[in-house]
């Protein structure tokens, strides 16, 4: 019988080819550049962007003075707007690379070879999370090495990347948990957008309910402990709330993982 | 059968799907060789397929492939067999090669993909996109699929289903082939008893999810249809008035322009047999040949309405 970690080899590779062709792989590379450029834009011309169009002569002025005025408000700003967009894109992952599979029965045949379903399983989530946290943090190291000189803290940075991780992870979680239960892209991909997005309005409108704000919390605090009041309703945030948080969410994904994991092991395909 | 013969041995199996009874105290011990699994749509046979290789765990009573455990040892067995699903799926996006690459490393020990690809005769198919391949190309990248990794055992779940005629007739040929060179034992599961008769050695007939008669091939073929005399003549229909009336003779049917088929009980075949040329000759009909009619159709049907 094949060992461990060749079945866990043997599972990259394959997921390598089948999971990740052209256009994923093109999203995931386009990541840091669309969250260096969302960072610089929001920047020079905040969120006007007719003034994207001044003359190039005035762009460079505008992008010089900006550079020497800079503070992390607008930076943290960015990192926060990162989250919509990891809202859409997580979900629809974990939507065609897990739903579609067992939807397609892809599943049945890959699990009919000598390969154990929690391993089959776990590196399917981990083939997902990985590609962009690691795309997320090259986007936030661009950022911070371009920002760094002028006063922007590399330990906020390290903070708003760890929010990031774990905000990745915990969607990720939930959706592989929808996943398993609807086996069904559709379903998927409705439900596994639509109720972050449900969540991330609600902690946006609702200062009060922390249990409602869920995954938000950490990258929410993160933007606050970098030194700015982002959106004005949190205040006061010290180290100790944003690890609490950043635990609660940790362990909030990692139950939820669980419990998809437990349902795919028992799941009659 | 001697148990160290088996290399399937099921025990009392049974399998709900809500309120629906797919397997009802299934026990079957399948000896060496190519075993035809026949049933009707719905008789339960790929149920029993989907517990055998470990892809379904709630269900009552045990069961061992090649000795291992469904439910404990499932990794381990599928490593020594391959599988065939009815209407498979595989990675569109690969190429055929590729894919027969990737799945080879799953695998302890496995046979070289160029070898299996001339086996199954896609050689010339090797580099095309597996999303372009046609319904037969398919059924053959299933077996190669299924035989990369040296398998012991192949179970293949209605491996004709969606072939053409002379795909059927080709892709049982390539089966007989694989089992004659490389002994390796075959499960097929099919509705299309007619195939399975050109390719089996052993049968198990499943109805409602129950085993309703297992044994050789030519066993069940006796015992089920044996009892069919095929007369052919010149004028039948005239023969017939007489053989209607022969003791034993429980019916008689007329195909074509000269066949008539005798169904009979209480008689020996060879009595039938004079009967029918004393009165052949009696009544000076000319008879070309009278055969034995057997077919697992027949048996089949012999054994469900029971």
């Amino acid at each position: 019988m094949t060992t461990k970690w060749k079945q866990i080899r043997t599972m990259i590779k394959l997921e390598t080819n089948i999971s990740y062709p052209t256009p994923v792989l093109e999203l995931i590379v386009s990541l840091p550049f669309i969250f260096v450029s969302y960072g610089v834009l929001q920047f020079i011309i905040g969120i006007s962007v007719p003034s994207y169009f001044v003359p190039s002569f005035l762009f460079w002025d505008k992008l010089t003075s900006t550079i020497i005025t800079l503070g992390t408000k607008e930076y943290a700003e960015a990192i926060f707007s990162m989250c919509s967009i990891m809202l859409f894109i997580v979900p629809i992952m974990v939507t065609f690379n897990l739903a579609r599979e067992l939807e397609n029965e892809i599943t049945k045949t890959i699990l009919s070879y000598p390969i154990k379903r929690w391993i089959y399983f776990l590196t399917k989530i981990f083939m997902i999370i990985v590609p962009i946290i690691i795309a997320i943090n090259v986007g936030i190291g661009i950022s911070v090495s371009v920002f760094v000189p002028f006063g922007f803290k590399i330990e906020n940075a390290l903070l708003m990347s760890l929010a990031f991780c774990v905000l990745i992870f915990a969607v990720a979680a939930s959706t592989s948990l929808i996943a398993v239960f609807t086996r069904n892209l559709l379903a998927t991909a409705v439900l596994g957008c639509g109720i972050w997005y449900g969540l991330y309005f609600l902690a946006i409108l609702s200062d009060y309910d922390v249990v409602l704000r869920g995954v938000f919390n950490p990258a929410l605090m993160a933007v606050s402990f970098a030194g700015e009041q982002v959106f004005g309703f949190i205040r006061d945030v010290t180290m100790t709330d944003f690890l609490l948080s950043i635990s609660f969410s940790f362990l909030l994904g990692c139950a939820m993982l669980i419990i998809a994991l437990i349902r795919f092991n028992r799941m009659e395909v | 059968m001697s148990k160290q013969s088996c290399v399937i041995e099921i025990n009392q199996i049974s399998k709900r799907f809500g309120k629906v009874k797919a397997l009802d105290s299934f026990t079957l011990d399948i000896p060496k060789g190519i075993f035809g699994l026949i049933g009707p749509n719905g008789a339960g046979k790929t149920t029993l397929i989907r517990i055998l290789v470990g892809l379904l765990q709630s269900y009552s009573g045990n069961a061992t492939v090649l000795g291992y455990d469904t439910r404990s040892e499932s990794v381990e067995l599928r490593s020594e067999i391959g599988i065939l699903h009815e209407y498979p799926t595989y990675p569109g996006s690969l190429r055929v090669k590729q894919f027969l690459e990737l799945v080879s490393e799953f695998y302890e020990s496995s046979q070289d993909t160029d070898r299996i690809l001339t086996d199954v005769d896609l050689e010339t198919a090797s580099d095309r996109m597996i999303s372009n391949l046609s319904a037969g190309m398919k059924q053959r990248l299933g077996i190669a699929q299924a035989l990369i990794g040296n398998p012991k055992l192949l179970i293949l779940d209605e491996p004709t289903s969606n072939l053409d005629v002379i795909g059927r007739w080709d892709l049982l040929q390539m089966i007989a082939r694989i089992h004659q060179e490389s002994d390796i034992s075959v499960l097929i599961s099919s509705h299309i008893l007619s195939e399975l008769e050109k390719v089996c050695t052993h049968v198990g007939f499943v109805n409602n999810g129950v085993m309703v008669e297992t044994g050789s091939l030519a066993n069940v073929l006796q015992k089920y249809s044996g009892m069919h005399l095929q007369v052919s003549a010149q004028n039948p229909s005239h023969l017939n008035v007489f053989v209607q009336d022969i003791n034993g003779v429980i019916s008689t049917k007329i195909v074509g322009t000269n066949l008539l088929t005798i169904l009979f009980d209480n008689i020996t075949e060879n009595e039938l047999r004079m009967k029918v040329r004393a009165i052949a000759d009696e009544q000076n009909v000319m008879v070309y040949s009278i055969e034995r009619l057997g077919s697992l159709e027949i048996a089949f049907r012999e054994v469900v309405k029971r």
